[in-house]
């Protein structure tokens, strides 16, 4: 009975280990992430169980011509044209798919107001390759974003 | 003869299959509190409450099965602070839902956020069909507030939501 015991402690520790192991593996995408132009910051946070990436900076925070800050000017949908760009969730929906890869979501180009299918490989822990597509992952675009490093860490 | 008979046969069972009426109902959310763990930064904040319905009850409830909700339409959103607290604090609101099987969708704004405000009407979008969050019952309200400076006291935002379903 006692041996009984153990044993179903031992492998309820070893599956609660492993779901932490899968967690943390998948929480390594949290960060404030750059893409390739340097243009903006992204702060990817996770809500429920998947993983959403927001604007949180922007080289340019104002519009050239009436110098207020920057809104979702080509949203197809006209009732959101005013949602700050400063904020905006650009990447939504990701869910850890293992082997260092997080699919299943999409990213929006603000500047052409498309969303794109996406797919995020992260080729070490300060590197991410960004994918977008159309219809297949075969055709469509890479963008390496790096992780922002904090001064003196 | 025979073939117009069939015709006329087929177009008759056709209209009774497609004749359904439609009916529309509220479904109101008072007092949602949005929350979000301090300190709070100047940029945008993200404040969440999750929320569960049961489609089956609801749906019943306006004498229909779940399968029939064809459409959810968010009609109107307005956030209030809680008690002891000011919306002066904010630049600008925008209101996202966000399910575990379900594409986000942007649903309100409101930017900028009138001076002296002590109430925020969002403007809605008409086109944001919310009805998979509704199927899937479990859903999150993201509430994006635009903080004008770094903040440290805890703050809770309410929202009071009204949703149009269509069965």
């Amino acid at each position: 009975m006692n041996l009984f015991f153990k044993s179903a402690l031992s492998l309820l520790f070893f599956t609660l280990s492993l779901g932490l192991s899968a967690q943390a593996d998948a929480d390594r995408l949290l960060g404030v992430w750059e893409p390739s132009n340097g243009k903006a910051r992204v702060k990817i946070e996770k809500i429920g169980p998947k993983y959403y990436g927001k604007i949180v900076w922007l080289r340019e925070p104002l519009d050239p011509k009436s110098q207020q800050p920057k809104t979702d000017k080509n949203n197809p949908d006209e009732a959101l044209r005013s949602v700050p760009l400063k904020g905006y969730r650009l990447l939504k929906d990701f869910t850890y798919s293992g082997n260092n890869a997080w699919a299943e979501g999409t990213i929006y180009d603000p500047e052409n107001g498309s969303t794109y299918s996406c797919t995020i490989t992260m080729k070490d822990p300060n590197t991410l390759d960004i994918r977008g597509y159309i219809g297949i992952s075969t055709f469509g675009r890479t963008d390496v974003w790096k992780r922002l490093q904090i001064p003196g860490k | 003869m025979k073939q117009l008979a069939l015709f006329l046969a087929a177009a008759l069972f056709l209209s009774i299959g497609c004749n359904t009426s439609t009916k529309t109902s509220t479904y109101t959310l008072s007092a949602a509190a949005f929350e979000s763990a301090g300190p709070y930064f100047e940029g945008a904040n993200t404040f969440t409450f999750s929320h569960t319905i049961d489609p089956s009850l609801l749906a019943d409830s306006a004498g229909f099965s779940k399968e029939r909700i064809a459409s959810v339409r968010l009609l109107s959103a307005e956030i209030s602070p809680a008690s002891g607290q000011t919306l002066d604090l904010f630049r600008s609101f925008s209101l996202a839902l966000m399910g575990n099987a379900s594409e986000s969708l942007t649903a309100a704004v409101l930017n900028p956020l009138p001076a002296n405000a002590s109430q925020a009407k969002l403007g809605v979008s008409a086109e944001s069909d919310l009805k998979a969050f509704f199927k899937e019952g479990t859903f999150y309200l993201v509430l994006d507030a635009d903080l004008k400076a770094d903040h440290e006291e805890a703050l809770t935002l309410l929202g009071n939501l009204v949703f149009e379903i269509t069965f």
